[in-house]
């Protein structure tokens, strides 16, 4: 299996796309610079929204281009029977892919982290009386949580992968995934509210309340807001929330597994 | 060689007419956006879901767009109408709840719906919710205890708040003996020119620190001119018949100059008020319940 992780890793380093995604991220990065200077106290905590959400959105978008075309690519080039024909089983080549991709992350993540890293020490050098609430722990809570997040998605994305060979079909079913994973929680609440629960037939309810099983709630990852603020979670959320993460990828991956290895491969 | 020659003049001439129809379009479209201006916010409750997990950059852009809407009417020297405050207290609302731990918000809505319009109402709300998610910032009840004391005259809700807030760790070691002695500063300016000065330091931006240096003056004003009325009483067991008459008797060198343009007038009490009432002449019928309340 590690030659298929080490040859996905080297498939997504060389991307171009990947390289158009840093240039734009590191542009967020730089932009936090400018911004920051229009707020009045709380200067930390806008430069840290602008590098997490440039982080985190540059996540989502190497998973929008590079995951989503991961799998369809090796079946529409037919590269995949090449693959297949070396001693690697279908299992193995969902997990080498998805833990490949993974490395892609990670490689990205540190090396947005650091850019990031050196233009909030510049930040803080420069405005170090508005930097009050600012820890580097919390900031760094945020970054791995988010990468949580993508590796939570780019299962998702590895199971719709195995399911339709499109990757636009992909792609869809992966935003659509990702949109309910973040909005659920609000969802959950607000029919847990007396307005909710008069708005909603009770059969819909009963619906969102299997949903939310079914869809990884991404919110429980979303540490950006209260790192900002330099709060940090205590150790036993901390692993309960990677935990949950883990456990989910797993499940999901175990699933598309599953699926690949029955799948018919024309 | 001569094509060349055309084609970059061609291009310059382009190049020049894109600058022209940029500086137009930009003016034209500003001009149009400021008479439709729809003054929608999005309900947070809408915006908590459509921000994904970028809550907290959503709630720093909504801000800014408060700050630029309200900022902007103050540097043109705009009339502020009842809608603008209604407009921008419902974008500090949303902002709370999609980030409410973000102190800027409460700072900038906090001076601006106090100092500004007379809103005190809406900025002890904002305060209120602010404190659910900060208990241990002492800020909080302090600015609330200051709008119960100095603008709504309640003394007593004012102490109440001044004595939660010296109980936090990291509040100024005044607060502690001040709910004590709030009844000696009733209607005194030592009070607002001390929360003043402390806003002040702690602004960044440049056209609400003229904001608030201009109202810090009127009031440093004020307060020289009352602690000459003092040494007058002390001095000839009376008040003042006039202000003048401070000049006259050589206690007040010379007048300090209202910046809002009035001038200085003498209560029977012995208070200093001005005929501007410490707010800008556009701004001074159009704000509810103003800053008029100040000197009272």
């Amino acid at each position: 299996m590690w030659p298929l992780i080490s040859v996905t890793f080297l498939e997504g380093v060389r991307s171009r796309i990947l390289y158009g995604i840093f240039l734009f991220a590191i542009f967020v990065v730089f932009l936090s610079i400018i911004f920051a200077n229009f707020f009045m106290q709380d200067l930390g905590k806008v430069a840290v929204d602008f590098n997490l959400s440039a982080i985190s959105f540059a996540g989502l978008l190497i998973s929008a281009s590079l995951s989503v075309n991961l799998i369809a690519k090796d079946l529409d080039k037919r590269t995949i029977y090449f693959v297949l024909s070396r001693p690697i089983t279908r299992v193995q080549y969902v997990w080498g892919k998805y833990l490949g991709l993974l490395t892609v992350f990670l490689f990205a993540y540190l090396l947005l982290t650091g850019i990031s890293c050196l233009v909030l020490v510049y930040l803080k050098s420069e405005y170090v009386n508005y930097f009050g609430s600012f820890n580097w722990l919390a900031y760094l809570q945020a970054v791995y949580f988010d990468f949580i997040k993508i590796m939570v998605l780019n299962s998702i994305i590895i199971f719709f992968g195995v399911i339709t060979t499109s990757s636009f079909v992909n792609l869809l079913f992966t935003v659509s995934t990702y949109v309910v994973g973040q909005s659920i929680s609000d969802v959950i609440h607000f029919i847990s509210t007396g307005r909710g629960q008069e708005s909603l037939a009770p059969a819909t309810a009963q619906l969102i309340t299997v949903i939310k099983y079914i869809v990884p709630n991404f919110e429980a990852f979303d540490f950006k807001v209260i790192s900002a603020h330099g709060m940090l979670v205590s150790a036993s959320e901390f692993g309960y929330f990677t935990l949950y993460g883990i456990v989910y990828s797993v499940i999901v991956l175990c699933l598309a597994a599953m699926i690949f290895k029955k799948k018919e491969l024309l | 060689m001569s094509r060349r020659i055309s084609y970059l003049l061609g291009l310059v001439l382009l190049i020049a007419l894109h600058l022209g129809l940029y500086s137009h379009t930009f003016t034209a479209k500003g001009e149009l956006d400021k008479k439709a201006r729809v003054n929608y916010v999005l309900p947070a409750e809408f915006s908590r879901v459509a921000a994904l997990d970028f809550q907290g950059l959503a709630a720093d852009f909504q801000l800014l767009q408060g700050i630029f809407f309200i900022g902007d009417k103050i540097d043109r020297q705009e009339k502020i109408t009842a809608l603008d405050w209604d407009y921008f207290t419902r974008i500090i609302k949303a902002v709370i709840k999609l980030d409410p731990y973000f102190y800027d918000t409460y700072h900038f809505s906090t001076g601006m719906l106090t100092w500004g319009s007379g809103r005190f109402q809406d900025a002890i709300d904002i305060l209120k919710y602010g404190r659910q998610f900060n208990p241990d910032d002492f800020r909080f009840p302090y600015h609330i205890g200051f709008i119960y004391f100095y603008f709504l005259h309640d003394a007593q809700k004012g102490a109440q708040y001044f004595e939660i807030a010296s109980k936090i760790p990291g509040a100024p070691p005044i607060l502690a003996s001040l709910a004590s002695r709030l009844a000696y500063y009733k209607g005194n300016y030592t009070f607002a020119i001390n929360l003043l000065q402390r806003m002040l330091s702690a602004e960044r931006s440049p056209e609400i620190r003229q904001y608030y240096q201009k109202r810090l003056t009127a009031l440093q004003g004020a307060l020289l001119i009352e602690k000459a009325v003092q040494k007058f009483k002390i001095d000839f067991l009376r008040l003042p018949d006039s202000i003048q008459e401070l000049i006259d008797k050589k206690i007040l060198e010379t007048l300090p100059q209202d910046p809002y343009g009035g001038e200085y007038i003498l209560l029977e009490s012995g208070r200093i008020y001005s005929t501007s009432k410490f707010a800008n002449a556009p701004q001074k019928k159009t704000t509810a319940g103003s800053t008029a309340d100040v000197g009272e």
